[in-house]
């Protein structure tokens, strides 16, 4: 359950923030999912799931594609420096194979 | 620093299971490795600085608490941190980055320990161990600055109270 003091348009305007980090990565990433929630520790956090294409990893090192994705998440949302600063950013990353191969749930 | 460094070895190894190993349980062992190799070498730093003897460092090593160190590491990554010097010395972006490593690793170790239900695919496991090895490097860096020496003794102590 999503866990916010986010009015209903500050939610909307994240998504589509989100959606416009996505399409800077063309080709690489093929969406990146967030949620409002509490981390292990019960402090509020947003938690993305930034799926890669399988030949982004081909032509990119990992580190490259986290790191790009990760500060311009950063950066675009101000993660650190706006009323989301509330919320502890966390970043997880995968491929289409290793989705399909894990049949996560929680990616699908 | 030796500990430290073997745990981030081990969590190498650990993030490339070999085809006999359990995947899975190989993947939360080095998430939770990667965490700890982090965890040891800020300790190890921070005791290396205040204690003279080997059982004094002991003691001082267990009065870390991850708690505190993820509620001080968060101010440092996201620029809200007040050292203890007047003026505020300017925190070095290779600080930033260590502190945000151990709030994320923290919490991966977490889900990685704990959460029977997450599931850990390749990317995500070595990017955990990527970050690691990033902060090392970066501690590396700045390990003398007078930023760091503060940022140490926050650890242990928490928070700069208002």
């Amino acid at each position: 359950m999503a866990t916010t003091y986010l009015s209903p348009q500050q939610l909307k305007d994240f998504a589509q923030r989100v959606e416009e980090v996505a399409k800077k990565f063309p080709g690489e990433v093929v969406r990146i999912r967030h949620s409002f929630s509490r981390d292990w520790d019960g402090d509020p956090a947003i938690y993305f799931k930034i799926l890669f294409s399988d030949e982004a990893l081909m032509r990119h090192p990992l580190t490259a594609l986290t790191n790009g994705v990760r500060n311009a998440l950063i950066e675009d949302l101000a993660l650190y420096g706006s009323e989301y600063s509330f919320y502890i950013p966390y970043f997880n990353f995968r491929t289409v194979g290793e989705q399909e191969r894990l049949k996560d749930p929680q990616w699908q | 620093m030796a500990i430290a460094e073997d745990l981030l070895a081990l969590a190498d190894r650990l993030s490339h299971p070999a085809r006999d190993e359990p995947e899975q349980a190989s993947f939360r062992r080095a998430i939770s490795t990667a965490y700890y190799a982090l965890f040891h070498l800020l300790i190890q730093e921070a005791v290396q600085i205040w204690s003279s003897s080997s059982s004094a460092r002991v003691a001082l090593e267990r009065r870390f608490e991850h708690r505190v160190m993820k509620e001080v590491s968060r101010a440092v990554s996201n620029g809200t941190w007040k050292g203890w010097t007047t003026p505020a010395i300017p925190v070095p972006g290779e600080l930033r980055s260590v502190a945000g490593a151990l709030v994320d690793l923290q919490d991966a170790r977490h889900q990685a320990d704990y959460d029977n239900s997450a599931l850990w695919g390749y990317s995500d496991v070595h990017a955990v161990v990527a970050d690691t090895h990033e902060a090392f490097d970066n501690w590396a860096k700045i390990r003398t600055h007078p930023a760091a020496n503060e940022y140490l003794l926050s650890l242990l102590i928490g928070n700069k109270r208002e």
